[in-house]
């Protein structure tokens, strides 16, 4: 095993990391790599188990991270998304890939009955970072994170991986397999304990995001402007990043009754949701997935 | 009231925690307005008994378990399930006035969320996943703090 620096990243990337791991540390192992770079205020972390991608691939994928956070961040007075919140730029002059995602965030907002919004972050008059926006200012973060994992998973499978995970800050779209073991461990973070696990999930070409509130105070707010309650963290498993994303943000908003009902009617995607008594619930799907035994101590309630 | 029967086979105890977390109304299909899906009436209370004497009258010794109202994409729903033994026999879904959303949710088996005690665990695992911590939710925190406090 042998450590190297990773080639120092365009002087385009400029957003200063917080907290986490240092950025363009690179591991590389004899099965494949491992690299950290913080992009949209995020630690992406790189886990390519293929010795099909090397540095030069991963680097035209980072590069591309970039490129997408200088298009969609709120933080840059250049970016499309500034400027459209500034009124500079009309809908039809934006990047297909920005009036995609704009799209899609109007699906989801609809099949989450509204929980999902990018209008919320900038009611109440409350303004975009780089200049005023009108009543229909966007914050697309909430969307264009999970997009960013599956165009990063779409470029490195191009590039002729398989086997590799793309985790932006917790949030994660695992293919194949790990470097030992045929499925990837993931858990979920104990919304308690910080350091513990509350569930491990064995996962395969599927995609994990959780939100919960325990790691930066209330950092969901509800949309609706409702004070529901009842949930320390919402994980959704399913197979597209973006989709499951977007649920786990609006399924967190909802509540805890709510959010049992959503859950059980979603297609395709199963749930894990732990609530503010120290107890979890799960889609019947997640049972396929876990590493261990149900716990007894699930029992009828009367 | 439009109360729409679906028989699930093959689902056990487990399925049955999920529905009924908690001391809560009970569906109720007369539902009409939007907003106040959790307010507890004697109306909700009084429909709960009904039912309950209905189905316990019909399926001998199962039992009736009411889940609370939920406010959903196509309007209030509720759910009631019926238990025999440790299996459920059948799942009742309320749906109000919505009589789409009972063809759709009757088209369809309904999912049943399990719940069980949380216990913390600890395995070898290659990744993790949960809330973020961002420097742009930071970011946006503080940035709106800063305002408020006429910092910028």
């Amino acid at each position: 095993m042998s450590y190297r620096s990773f080639p120092p990243r365009s002087s385009s990337s400029s957003q200063t990391p917080l907290t986490g791991p240092p950025s363009g540390f690179l591991q590389t192992t004899r099965d494949g790599l491992r690299h950290v770079e913080h992009v949209m205020g995020l630690p992406w972390m790189f886990d390519v188990c293929d010795t099909a991608v090397g540095t030069r691939e991963l680097q035209a994928v980072i590069d591309w991270l970039h490129w997408v956070d200088s298009t969609f961040s709120t933080y840059r007075r250049d970016s499309q998304v500034s400027r459209l919140n500034r009124g500079e730029l009309e809908l039809a002059d934006l990047h297909p890939d920005v009036r995609d995602v704009l799209d899609r965030c109007e699906v989801l907002r609809q099949q989450t009955d509204g929980y999902f919004d990018i209008t919320a972050p900038y009611r109440d008059g409350n303004a975009p970072p780089e200049g005023a926006g009108g009543p229909g200012a966007v914050e697309p973060s909430g969307l264009v994170k999970g997009w960013a994992i599956a165009g990063a998973a779409a470029r490195l499978r191009e590039a002729g991986a398989h086997n590799f995970s793309v985790n932006a800050g917790g949030d994660a779209y695992l293919s194949g397999h790990p470097e030992s073991g045929d499925r990837w461990r993931i858990g979920i973070q104990h919304p308690r304990l910080s350091s513990d696990i509350a569930l491990t999930l064995a996962l395969r070409d599927v995609a994990i995001a959780t939100s919960g509130a325990y790691a930066r105070g209330a950092h969901i707010s509800d949309p609706r402007g409702e004070q529901a309650g009842g949930l320390l963290s919402v994980t959704i498993v399913g197979p597209d990043i973006a989709t499951a994303d977007a649920y786990a943000t609006a399924v967190f908003a909802m509540g805890s009754d709510r959010a049992e009902y959503f859950c059980a009617e979603l297609e395709g995607y199963d749930a894990v949701l732990i609530r503010d008594d120290d107890t979890m619930l799960t889609t019947p799907g997640i049972d396929r997935l876990r590493t261990d035994p149900p716990s007894a101590d699930a029992r009828m309630t009367d | 009231m439009t109360t729409k029967t679906l028989k699930l086979a093959g689902i056990g105890a487990t399925a049955v925690a999920a529905i009924g977390t908690g001391a809560v109304p009970a569906a109720s299909a007369s539902t009409t307005h939007k907003k106040t899906t959790h307010k507890k009436s004697t109306h909700h209370k009084a429909t709960q008994h009904k039912a309950k004497g209905k189905a316990n009258q019909k399926a001998g010794a199962s039992k009736v378990y009411a889940g609370s109202t939920a406010q959903t994409m196509w309007g209030p729903v509720g759910v009631k399930i019926t238990v025999a033994g440790k299996k459920m026999t059948a799942i009742a879904i309320s749906a109000g006035p919505h009589t789409q959303l009972s063809y759709q949710l009757q088209s369809q088996s309904l999912p049943i969320l399990r719940s069980e005690a949380l216990k913390s665990q600890s395995y070898k695992i290659n990744g993790v996943s949960g809330a973020t911590i961002t420097s742009m939710g930071f970011d946006q925190s503080l940035y709106s703090a800063m305002k408020k406090a006429h910092l910028v």
